[in-house]
């Protein structure tokens, strides 16, 4: 990763109070994960982890979050490389709207979307003509992780996309790639780091997605209790579940940081080349 | 001059009227002109990356692109050869994955490709480059890897964009010989952007000069140097170097 170098002297002096006027705000970040580390000892994580709670809980979430994420991928990539291309007022207003979930409180969003698919809502009326309900089941909790995670994945893509050389992408197709082959040929290989940091992104995202899947979803154990619920709910009987379904949450969290800060920069397209490359040797 | 291909276009691109015709054979053509003035745009245009509003390309007896009769053919069935500015090396493969990436598709897995591949390194000197990534060459190595990756492909036309900027003096001066030789023996017609005298007169190239999205002049280094017609090309060609004589004889003096 580029790193600048430290300042010169005199431009760096103020650094050091910079850095004493920030403390309170890095105890504040710090000391909160600390807690939760030290809340429990390995025997009560152990009896947290059996918790009737737990395990499916976690289940959900992985298998929700990763079809989410499948979604997001497949539909947010086009769009992506749509965005990187366009400069257009279209294009400033499409991004307007994939930044929206950002903004939006999550409740808000919950109500938004029980007014889309919910038995009153717009879309209402049509899905129950093909007895479809979508609130309250599995699938609104992963319609929900996807509207809250797409935006970061489309950005990171995007900006990942607009950074490749067009030339790079020119000389592709006058090497006879079509517009498809100049595009999974160079296009994803040289913006695959950007492209990964989005999906880490939008995982974490999708994981810790809690105020509009309650509204929209429900808390149903097994259908829609996803862990960040579990841990709502556990928190009512049994502290000791929800501080060590937190502390998994938590690792996992952490495990996708240090993942994004470990990405091998412009060598990921490479690794990812040498893999597809090596039978063809 | 026996031309053998020719672009005629006339197109918008941002704030730039573009309007020329330029056109060449055998010989290399040199295209130069102040920054801003179209340059990139007219080879990218040649490549196909850009759809001129009206217009003929044709190269040999192929008509790559006719606006009269709605012909416009996709960069990958253009047969040009093209080294953008800075070289364009896909930096995620090898320099001999960058080489074959044109004989890729039908016939990556074959021996075939990458021995022609790893061949056409070795005429210009890089076959034990094979093997290193882009990002450990230095410049001088990168233009002959970008210049095998297009000739691969066996071009009807390279298109190259300020091939030797990017170079100090000393590598400079000996791959600009190379390159001489190089586009002599493939006899490829090539355009090539400059703003070197040196480059013009080492590839014995016919100029076309370049401003505002026109062609203002023509003609060899020597002719451009003796007439300006406007200030650029009096700043370009004027000073002494451009006709120190350290250059064949030119043949045809006077613009055309």
């Amino acid at each position: 990763m580029n790193r600048q170098a430290n300042l010169p002297d005199a431009l760096g002096a103020g650094r050091w109070p910079s850095l004493a006027a920030a403390l309170p705000m890095l105890v504040l970040l710090a000391l909160p994960v600390v807690a939760l580390a030290l809340a429990s000892s390995p025997a009560e994580l152990a009896a947290g982890a059996r918790h009737p709670l737990f395990l499916p809980a976690l289940g959900l979430t992985a298998r929700t979050t990763v079809v989410s994420l499948v979604v997001v991928v497949a539909a947010g990539t086009p769009l992506a490389w749509w965005l990187a291309a366009s400069s257009g007022r279209w294009a400033r207003g499409v991004e307007q709207l994939v930044d929206l979930p950002i903004v939006l409180p999550p409740a808000v969003l919950g109500i938004a979307l029980l007014q889309t698919f919910g038995r009153n809502g717009l879309l209402g009326g049509p899905l129950e003509a093909l007895g479809l309900q979508v609130p309250f089941t599995t699938a609104a909790v992963v319609l929900t992780q996807v509207v809250v995670a797409s935006p970061f994945y489309v950005q990171s893509a995007a900006a990942a996309f607009r950074r490749v050389d067009r030339d790079l992408l020119i000389v592709a197709r006058t090497l006879g790639r079509s517009p498809a082959g100049a595009f999974f040929g160079v296009a994803v290989p040289v913006a695959l780091p950007g492209l990964v940091s989005g999906v880490a992104l939008a995982w974490a995202r999708a994981i810790g997605e809690f105020g509009a899947t309650l509204l929209f979803a429900g808390n149903l154990p097994g259908r829609t209790q996803t862990a960040p619920l579990a841990i709502y709910t556990a928190l009512e009987s049994d502290v000791q579940a929800a501080v060590a379904l937190s502390l998994v949450l938590a690792a996992v969290a952490v495990l996708l940081l240090l993942g994004l800060r470990a990405l091998p920069g412009g060598r990921l397209g490479r690794v990812v080349a040498a893999a597809a490359g090596a039978g063809r040797r | 001059m026996n031309s053998t291909w020719h672009a005629e276009v006339r197109m918008r691109v941002g704030a730039l009227q573009l309007e020329v015709r330029v056109d060449g054979g055998v010989r290399p053509v040199a295209l130069v002109g102040p920054n801003g003035s179209g340059k990139t745009t007219l080879l990218r245009t040649i490549a196909g990356a850009y759809r001129p509003s009206a217009g003929v390309i044709a190269v040999g007896d192929r008509v790559l692109f006719d606006s009269a009769r709605g012909i416009d053919l996709p960069p990958e069935e253009r047969g040009v050869g093209y080294v953008p500015q800075g070289y364009g090396l896909f930096p995620h493969l090898r320099v001999l994955d960058n080489v074959g990436f044109g004989l890729a598709g039908s016939s990556r897995r074959d021996n075939g490709a990458r021995a022609s591949a790893l061949a056409v390194l070795e005429q210009l000197d890089a076959g034990h480059l094979a093997e290193r990534w882009p990002d450990t060459l230095s410049g001088g190595e990168r233009q002959r890897v970008a210049l095998a990756r297009a000739l691969v492909t066996e071009p009807h036309i390279l298109l190259l964009d300020e091939p030797l900027a990017a170079l100090d003096a000393a590598a400079r001066r000996a791959m600009r010989r190379r390159l001489a030789v190089r586009l002599a023996e493939s006899a490829v017609p090539a355009l090539v952007i400059t703003h070197d005298v040196h480059d013009i007169v080492a590839l014995n190239a016919h100029v076309h000069v370049m401003e505002e999205g026109r062609i203002v002049q023509r003609g060899s280094a020597d002719a451009l140097a003796t007439h300006p017609a406007t200030e650029f090309v009096a700043e370009v060609f004027g000073s002494p170097l451009a006709t120190r004589g350290n250059h064949p004889p030119n043949k045809q003096p006077g613009a055309r």
